[in-house]
């Protein structure tokens, strides 16, 4: 049997080897867009204003999707004032009621917030719906 | 003893002593910092400037996003740049060691690094304001 120890060692040596391995499967980083919909109402001159945390740095998209009456509204994208009381906007563009993102701003991590607001041409009251997408 | 048991007291002992070095090791855990989150905004008007003073109990960086600058009249956001640094206080002054001139955005726009002590912020008009303006600027630090 001059093979043993030869066979020996080698299953051994294969035995170490696996015992040390340090070898993982990588997971792919993801992130995941999330969409909510800012629904609220306002009167003339007024406006209406939310909060939403973005978790990675990404795009945020806003999208007017409901208005009624249907009146063309100023939605934007800002930072909440620290006493609570709305948001100082970044960006902003005047835009009626579509299908797609009318509105895109990338941002790091942190709380931002969204802004509908009156142009002008709400006669007494309006009723809109937002969309927002966010990472 | 035989052939056979030496080989295999041998790679045994190969075998214990491969893996021996991760027991020895002394691993050291790495220092938390914990970072906050600050904001700080004013009015300027042409040729205005306004700082902030803040305490880092800790060195690290401090990362400075003007994230908003509207008019102070409407809140209409206005796309004008303004200067925005990050320096030492000395007296009624904030001289920048750092200093950048953007537009408003929601992704930061510089880092500085900092040691302990007292710093501050400082937003200034770099020439672009003809009417008063509203900013805010969001800023983390150790």
């Amino acid at each position: 049997m001059t093979h043993t120890p030869r066979l020996f060692f080698g299953v051994l040596a294969v035995l170490a080897a696996a015992g040390c391995s340090t070898t993982a499967s990588p997971t792919a980083a993801s992130s995941s867009a999330a969409t909510f919909t800012f629904t609220s109402s306002f009167t003339a001159n007024g406006s209406a204003s939310r909060s939403f945390e973005q978790l990675t740095t990404g795009v945020v998209g806003l999208t007017l999707t409901a208005a009624s009456p249907d009146v063309r509204l100023g939605i934007g994208l800002g930072i909440p004032r620290p006493d609570g009381s709305g948001c100082n906007l970044t960006r902003a563009v005047e835009v009626a009621v579509g299908g797609a993102p009318q509105l895109t701003v990338t941002a790091d991590p942190g709380v931002w917030c969204v802004r509908v607001y009156d142009i002008g041409l709400v006669p007494e009251r309006v009723t809109f719906a937002l969309d927002v997408s966010h990472f | 003893m035989s052939a056979t048991r030496l080989a295999a007291v041998m790679v045994c002992t190969l075998v214990a002593a491969a893996c021996g070095d991760e027991a020895a090791e002394t691993v050291t855990s790495p220092e938390t910092v914990t970072f906050s989150t600050a904001q700080f905004s004013n009015v300027i008007g042409p040729g205005g400037r306004r700082f902030y003073s803040f305490t880092l109990e800790t060195s690290g960086p401090v990362t400075v996003t003007l994230a908003s600058v509207t008019s102070a009249d409407t809140g209409a956001p206005l796309t004008i740049p303004l200067r925005v640094g990050v320096g030492r206080p000395q007296g009624t002054e904030c001289p920048p060691a750092t200093v950048v001139t953007v537009p408003a955005a929601l992704q930061s726009q510089f880092t500085h690094l900092a040691g302990d002590g007292i710093y501050c912020i400082d937003v200034a008009d770099p020439g672009t304001v003809t009417t008063p303006v509203r900013f805010a600027v969001r800023f983390t630090h150790p």
